[in-house]
């Protein structure tokens, strides 16, 4: 779950991080003045959100009311949004930290740049990247020295107490990613989180009060499948892909391209979706709500059962008489049967992955061509 | 007959075998004659399930029947304590099936095991399998022929297509190891490479790999520093994915440069792989791989 920036900093708040007095529009942090300017900005999850005007300065009453007004009502490069955060303006020197987990080493790892405002994903030349054990309850004394010196921070102290709420956050709250970029090191040395972009983890959801999964970021379609406990990916194409397993749902993909096909979305049916027959269901329900003009159903299954898989996938397509055509590969447990009911239905067997790929693909491109 | 991880001596309980997937497991096991002698539930300590007694706990299921591995089949909330139960019970390889293991948990698992001498393999790991040796892993319906190949995946659903595929080509498996797609798991594929070159059964490596992270060129350098002992056939799958998107519970998307299946593709090219860009072809690489 990603988080918007003012749920972030409250986050951050709570933990001991200086983050700019502010609150969502109409709870403004005084009146803006000249001398005292205020920042609105608008709470969306796309990049670049300042580049693209979703962030402006404001020096009076007058243009806070039109700069939301704008904000709100989106533009060519900004989406509409309703939440604006507005703030009061921070200014010194912009730096990066992020704590984030290295999926491949199996630890957290603190990253700084003395230069903020920079895209991680770039990863520049100034970037420090600093080991952490997740069993550490505090900061290592070396690695805020380390930090420090990489950041060239004047407060030892604020950076002690800045990274202490950052990890103490990071812990608690179970983040993959907490990224405060900038942070801002103001004149009189202290250290507040002008922007954070904060990721916690879905899978850890039950150490905690349950809180709002988010659809932020995701399709209605793929957050729909998501509260039925399947993860799927929503795309532009025409053929809607369903497979059991993540690897297998790329390397699909990948199959379905090559014979010039184009996904509509892919769906990957986990073990306990394949064994609940209900959220089965309202997923294949879902996928055949969706505009395409194949269903390809890719199934190797070993302890499920193909059979079952295909009488769900057959009596959905039977509720959608004008639907998708229907292409399966289910190898496994209980094929044959489930082949025999595919065929019964009207659909297409396929005994391969390759021979399921290029039937699926062959099939939309002719049902492209009779609609055009 | 050699392997990884598992042998014929190999003596394994299930933790979770009252549960459907410790069913299943089990029945797997029974299959291929792997060497399954308890189980543990709490709360079901001395009853028996499966034709093996049942246990409170690893340790008392230890003591009594020298199990070596463990197989858990428990809910992912509950997963990583369970592997760190067999870790204290002496237990020398876990395998953890649950997907979704809240990440804090992998990691502490992680930092908690290293140096402890337990392989924790996982989570959301399909398992471990020898044919002819021990099957710890949910395959069923695959043909499980002994032969030089030795398979390592995150993915479960794509070994069972490259088992298939190379039984079909008349190829067959030494182990297949899968590490899990989990976003942390315990045994890496740097891990697995480094055991496959050290069996005398592994005549050829298959790595099966996907976008995101650098495990596999990590594997491929390692593989490369050994001097390539043996050869090493890779496949990364999702060489089509949409650059940004995350796929599934596999963590794998491309954050960053050097990322994408195609980078990740020309790496392993340069560290000498045989690189191939779709499952049909790997029986082929295997195959030439065989004859040089």
């Amino acid at each position: 779950m990603i988080l918007y920036e003012h749920e972030a900093k409250s986050l951050l708040a709570r933990h001991g991080v200086a983050v700019p007095a502010g609150g969502l529009y109409p709870q403004i942090p005084g009146s803006p003045s000249p001398s005292a300017p205020l920042v609105a900005k608008v709470q969306i999850q796309e990049g670049k959100r300042g580049k693209r005007g979703g962030i402006r300065t404001v020096r009076s009453p007058l243009e806070l009311d039109k700069a939301v007004a704008e904000l709100r009502a989106g533009s060519d490069l900004l989406p509409p949004a309703e939440s604006i955060l507005v703030e009061q303006m921070v200014s010194g020197r912009e730096i990066y930290l992020a704590l984030m987990v290295d999926r491949d080493a199996g630890y957290p790892v603190l990253l700084v740049s003395p230069s903020g405002g920079v895209d991680v994903e770039a990863y520049p030349a100034t970037m420090t990247r600093l080991a952490l054990s997740i069993l550490a309850e505090q900061v290592p004394a070396e690695v805020t020295q380390e930090a420090g010196v990489a950041l060239g921070v004047v407060s030892t102290a604020g950076l002690d107490r800045l990274l202490a709420g950052l990890w103490a956050c990071f812990r608690a709250e179970e983040c993959l990613l907490l990224e405060v970029n900038p942070c801002v090191e103001t004149e009189d040395g202290a250290l507040v989180a002008v922007d954070a972009k904060i990721t916690i983890d879905d899978n850890a959801r039950h150490h905690r009060q349950v809180r709002d999964a988010g659809t932020a970021g995701r399709t209605r379609f793929e957050a729909e499948c998501s509260a039925a406990g399947v993860s799927a990916t929503e795309l532009t194409g025409d053929i809607a892909i369903i497979v059991s397993g993540a690897g297998l749902a790329m390397a699909t993909l990948d199959a379905v391209a090559v014979m010039g096909g184009q996904a509509r979305c892919v769906v990957d049916l986990g073990y306990s979706t394949l064994h609940s027959g209900q959220d089965l269901r309202r997923v294949l329900d879902l996928v055949y709500e969706l505009n395409c003009r194949v269903v390809l159903v890719n199934g190797f299954l070993q302890m499920a059962s193909c059979a079952e898989l295909a009488t769900a996938i057959v009596s959905v397509a039977q509720a959608h008489p004008a639907g998708p055509g229907l292409v399966a590969r289910l190898a496994g447990n209980d094929s044959a049967a489930a082949q025999a009911a595919v065929l019964e239905a009207g659909g297409h067997v396929a005994h391969g992955v390759v021979e399921a790929c290029q039937t699926a693909a062959e099939l939309a491109a002719a049902a492209t061509d009779r609609r055009s | 007959m050699m392997a990884i991880l598992v042998s014929e001596m190999s003596r394994v309980l299930v933790q979770g075998l009252t549960g459907s997937a410790g069913q299943n497991f089990a029945e797997n096991m029974r299959l291929a004659q792997t060497n399954l002698v308890a189980g543990v539930r709490p709360g079901r300590g001395g009853t028996r399930a499966e034709g093996v007694p049942v246990y409170d706990t690893v340790a008392e299921a230890v003591r009594a029947t020298g199990a070596t591995a463990s197989v858990i089949a428990v809910p992912a909330r509950v997963a990583a304590e369970a592997a760190l139960e067999a870790m204290r019970a002496g237990i020398e390889l876990a395998i953890i099936y649950a997907e979704g293991v809240a990440v804090h948990d992998a990691l502490r698992l992680r930092a908690l095991s290293a140096g402890q001498g337990c392989v924790i393999v996982g989570p959301n790991s399909a398992g471990v399998m020898s044919p002819g040796i021990a099957n710890l892993s949910d395959m069923r319906i695959v043909p499980m022929v002994p032969g030089p190949v030795g398979l390592v995946s995150k993915s479960g659903t794509l070994t069972y297509e490259v088992i298939s595929d190379l039984a079909a080509a008349g190829i067959g498996i030494s182990t297949v190891m899968c590490v899990g797609g989990d976003p942390v798991v315990g045994t890496t594929p740097v891990d697995a490479v480094t055991m496959f070159m050290a069996d005398q059964a592994t005549e050829v490596v298959v790595l099966l790999g996907e976008p995101g992270g650098s495990i596999e060129i990590e594997a491929a350098r390692r593989w490369a520093a050994a001097g390539r002992p043996i050869p090493l056939v890779a496949l990364i799958v999702g060489q089509a994915l949409p650059p940004g998107r995350e796929f599934g519970h596999a963590g794998a998307v491309a954050r960053r440069a050097g990322e994408s299946a195609a980078d990740k593709m020309a790496s392993l090219s340069a560290l000498g792989a045989q690189v191939v860009s779709s499952l049909a072809a790997v029986p082929l690489a295997v195959q030439e791989a065989l004859r040089r």
